[in-house]
């Protein structure tokens, strides 16, 4: 398709994907610093994401195809919960933090899952991340339990440590692998007429039964 | 006029249409090429990597395929360390020098033996169908006779193209580095009898001359013989100008204490060295920060600079059949003075938009008229309603931009592949946005205030003043006094600039001179949970009630995709420090604030959902087509918007309307089929042209005699006389 090809809409070989993360959880489950293991060493010193932003970005290739991850970190605190839409709108995943130690914090990311599942439908690639599991001795949240949770609602369940930069790679890795996958269905999907931009797009359960906006006067030539 | 006044990259430039065939790969350019003789090239573009390729033809009937890498706003080949400001360029350089190449590229002998632009006009007209026109080429394969290895030199004049810089082969080498290496090499150099006085202009080069020696101190420099040609302030300032520019228009009244100036300048300097990332996406804050031009700001001055270089004469008549001579003026100024490749782009779309005969300005045109009536009226019931029909009408215009092809020359040619959008994204908003500023403003305030809000985040941010660090439970050090009257005056420039690009890079150094105040432990991690109060905070403090208006104007202005990366994930944090600070203090914010937030996700969705749509059934639904008009006395060209369901009949009408035909039965379109050319047939729809990018008909007399035409193509340029499409 010519129009395609103009509009820089590139088949299979040498697209990229974008994707949008958005990092949910409690304000002290280290869900920052579990990010910020990840894509430490990435930046230059003068980026403002090493002045421990909560912004970050990072490129990856995944069996040839290129990948650009932009992280974004939301604000974890009970009076923040509100802002969260405004934040998870548009992402392909989402990560939900808990602290293996901290039960209560299973209970929120639990609280996540129900409002993300309810407002981006099943579109959104969801990874439930025990942390901490440096310290496994004061672990309050059982294995079984997480990851019994975790399948029940269609979600992956990793256990990592921040501290001991342990899991933190598969985990993203894993994560890239899936929502490669989930928009290469929605192309297929949606044939031919696919952008490069709609991965950016996606995530929307709410059908659109407006009847679509003309094109403005003028759109066929004029003589002047 | 004779050949010699034609440079080399004149000839290029005018016949684009013939070397750049980007909509095929390079095994077709294969084919194309091996009929050729040595040194014969074409610009295509690989499928699989999506990549400019230079293909040669080399002497054992092979050809050679070099990459072309784009990066830092230059262009070059993979294999050389060799520069250059745009494709034009490249490929003219290569004609004279061969440097990794085995020998230099050669013009076909139609495109170097034309004389006249109008010649040139006549042969670019048949694209990619020129390769196949010529039936006995009557050279043999192989290397051009060893007396003249290089007609190029003896019929034209030749044409100077300095790359822009060697690049050391250090592995090392940043992206900032280069352009800021890029920035100091700004220069050019021009034969004097090539483009400039091709251009009829003596008075480019003065007028060039004259620029140079009012910038630069030092005046024009001659180099053996060579005019030095330098950018002038008003064009493409260097990003200090920049900064200093946009510091002169915070006005005295600001109450900006003088301190804050050094300060700011101190800032960028700061940004200089960062490096540049996430370069197609959204503008990354290290990229904004030290490479970002305010271009919308600096404009407000250059105005008068502008209109005092180009001759109100040259902006108005810009058709090419109309006036040969303009275009290749316009194509040729716009090479010499303007450097900042994005400058260029938006100066193009810039004069393309005020121009009514083409179709995109006469889509701009009636926007804007259609826009300032219903202003006017106040027809819009929101400003998130009004904002939305700006940015669907910004994205059709940019695909308009990209599938009809009216950009003289190809913004391929122009800006690197991911520097394209960006690119096209500015310019858009300079010729749609800008001229709308003042009244879309007062639209906006209007609204906002018809709806209460403005009222509520006033109220809000006064209610707010007192006791806001522990209210909000502020963990880190926030910005000293002088620190919020720079975030503040930044604010407030922010207000000035049309451009929602502009106004996020502005935002964004807000945002990172709060990080900075936070002034946080090595190990330390702050995210989200303590910059938001921060930021909250800072926002109280400098207590403009507007940034409601500019927020949303930002939101909604931007191209979708860019609101995943960073400016977009700030603004959002603006966004939704603005829902904080509105929710009811004390009380838990939770419940209020949920409903709220859900609506505006679902009316987001909805949008999106809705855009995407619409993209995909324009795509399916028209079709750019190129006309190509001929008879005795005149010819001309048209880009066209053909939808589906109208039939060729009338597009045939629409035709004879546009090219002044008085006696339309005698006229039919015609368009290639099998290697013919064939009356179009009643039935085609616009799905059925060639797949091929600038699907093209002509609009000829039903007895034209195209033997005469196929003559004129290319063993001979034939002079097609005055060619008219006056209106």
């Amino acid at each position: 398709m010519a129009a395609a090809e103009s509009l820089g809409m590139a088949a299979a070989g040498g697209k990229t994907y974008s994707f949008k993360v958005v990092l949910l959880g409690e304000g002290c489950v280290g869900k920052t610093s579990l990010v910020l293991r990840y894509c430490e060493n990435k930046f230059n010193d003068k980026h403002i994401t090493t002045l421990q932003a909560s912004f970050l970005t990072k490129k990856l290739n995944i069996t040839g195809k290129r990948v650009n991850l932009a992280i974004w970190d939301t604000a974890g605190q009970e009076r923040f919960h509100a802002l969260g839409p405004i934040y998870y709108r548009d992402s392909n995943g989402a990560i939900l933090v808990y602290d293996v130690t901290d039960e209560d914090s299973f209970q929120k990311v639990k609280n996540w899952v129900k409002e993300l599942r309810k407002m981006l439908g099943n579109e959104i690639c969801l990874c439930i991340v025990g942390n901490k599991i440096d310290l496994e001795k004061e672990r309050h949240v059982s294995v079984e339990e997480a990851e019994g949770y975790a399948e029940s609602v269609g979600a992956k369940h990793y256990h990592t440590s921040a501290k001991l930069n342990k899991g933190i790679e598969e985990l993203f890795l894993d994560l890239c692998k899936r929502m490669m996958e989930t928009a290469q269905a929605e192309e297929r999907s949606r044939g031919n007429g696919a952008s490069h931009t709609s991965t950016a797009r996606r995530g929307v359960q709410i059908v659109d039964d407006e009847p679509q906006t003309a094109m403005p006067a003028g759109g066929c030539c004029t003589s002047g | 006029m004779d050949a010699r006044s034609l440079s080399v990259l004149d000839r290029l430039l005018l016949t684009h249409s013939i070397w750049l065939q980007l909509s095929i790969n390079p095994d077709s350019a294969h084919q194309i090429l091996q009929r050729e003789i040595v040194g014969t090239f074409l610009v295509c573009k690989c499928s699989a990597s999506h990549r400019k390729v230079l293909c040669v033809r080399l002497q054992e009937g092979g050809v050679s395929q070099y990459p072309i890498r784009e990066e830092d706003s230059t262009f070059s080949l993979e294999s050389s360390a060799l520069s250059f400001p745009d494709l034009c360029r490249l490929v003219a350089f290569y004609t004279i020098s061969r440097d990794v190449l085995p020998f230099p590229l050669e013009l076909p002998d139609a495109i170097i033996q034309a004389t006249t632009h109008t010649q040139l006009e006549s042969i670019s007209h048949l694209g990619l169908e020129f390769w196949s026109s010529q039936t006995s080429p009557g050279l043999p394969n192989g290397p051009p006779p060893p007396s003249a290895p290089h007609r190029t030199f003896r019929l034209i004049s030749p044409c100077f193209v300095n790359p822009l810089f060697l690049q050391p082969p250090q592995p090392s080498r940043t992206a900032s580095h280069k352009r800021h290496r890029f920035k100091r090499s700004l220069r050019v150099r021009v034969s004097n009898e090539t483009s400039l006085s091709l251009s009829g202009g003596e008075s480019d080069l003065t007028q060039g001359e004259t620029h140079g020696q009012n910038s630069n101190q030092g005046g024009p420099r001659r180099t053996g013989g060579l005019s030095v040609l330098r950018r002038t302030p008003a064009l493409t300032p260097t990003s200090e100008e920049e900064d200093e520019q946009m510091l002169g228009q915070i006005p005295p009244s600001n109450s900006l204490p003088q301190q804050g100036n050094t300060d700011l300048n101190k800032d960028t300097e700061d940004g200089e060295v960062c490096l540049a990332l996430e370069r197609t996406r959204a503008p990354s804050l290290a990229e904004l920060d030290s490479n970002s031009s305010f271009s919308s700001l600096e404009e407000e001055e250059a105005q008068a600079d502008l209109a005092h270089q180009w001759p109100p004469a040259a902006r108005g008549t810009r058709f090419p059949s109309a006036n040969p001579t303009s275009t290749l003026r316009r194509m040729t100024a716009a090479f010499v003075c303007v450097f900042a490749p994005e400058r260029r782009v938006a100066r193009l779309v810039d004069e393309l938009s005020c121009d009514k005969r083409s179709t995109f300005g006469s889509l701009v045109q009636d926007f804007l008229e259609k826009q300032r009536q219903e202003m006017e009226a106040s027809k819009h019931s929101s400003a998130v309603e009004l904002l939305q029909g700006m940015r669907r009408f910004l994205s059709q215009a940019k695909s308009l931009l990209l599938e009809a092809g009216e950009i003289e020359p190809p913004i391929e040619t122009l800006v690197p592949e991911n520097e394209k959008d960006l690119a096209l994204e500015k310019a858009l908003f300079g010729c749609v946005l800008k001229p709308l500023k003042v009244q879309l403003q007062q639209a906006l305030v209007s609204l906002h205030t018809k709806d209460g809000s403005l009222q509520k985040i006033t109220d809000s941010l006064l209610a707010n003043q007192e006791g806001a660090l522990e209210r909000l439970a502020v963990r880190v050090s926030v910005l000293d006094v002088r620190g919020m009257d720079r975030a503040k005056a930044k604010l407030t420039l922010m207000q000035r600039s049309h451009s929602p690009i502009d106004k996020v890079l502005l935002l964004l150094q807000v945002c990172k001179s709060i990080y900075k105040a936070m002034g946080t432990q090595p190990d330390q991690d702050v995210g989200s949970e303590d910059f938001l109060p921060a930021l909250s905070y800072v926002l109280i403090q400098c207590n403009i009630p507007q940034l409601l208006l500019e927020t949303e104007y930002m939101m909604e202005l931007l191209e979708p995709s860019w609101l995943t990366g960073e400016g977009g994930y700030y603004l959002t944090s603006v966004y939704a420090s603005l829902c904080l600070i509105q929710s009811k203090p004390g009380a838990t914010p939770t419940c209020s604030l949920t409903n709220e937030a859900q609506e505006y996700l679902r009316e987001w969705s909805k949008r999106r959902g809705q855009e995407a749509k619409t993209q995909k059934d324009n795509q399916l639904k028209q079709r750019f087509v190129r006309v190509l008009f001929q008879d005795d006395s005149r010819s001309g060209v048209r880009t066209l918007l053909w939808k589906t369901g109208e039939n060729v009949e009338a597009l045939s009408q629409t035709c004879a309307g546009l090219f002044g035909v008085t006696e339309p039965q005698h006229y039919c379109l015609f368009w290639r089929s099998e290697g013919e050319m064939r009356p179009l047939p009643a039935h085609v729809q616009p799905h059925h042209l060639g797949t091929h990018e600038g699907a093209s008909l002509s609009y000829l007399r039903s007895d034209h005699d195209f033997s005469k035409m196929r003559r004129l193509t290319r063993g001979g340029a034939v002079d097609l006389g005055e060619s008219v499409c006056e209106e």
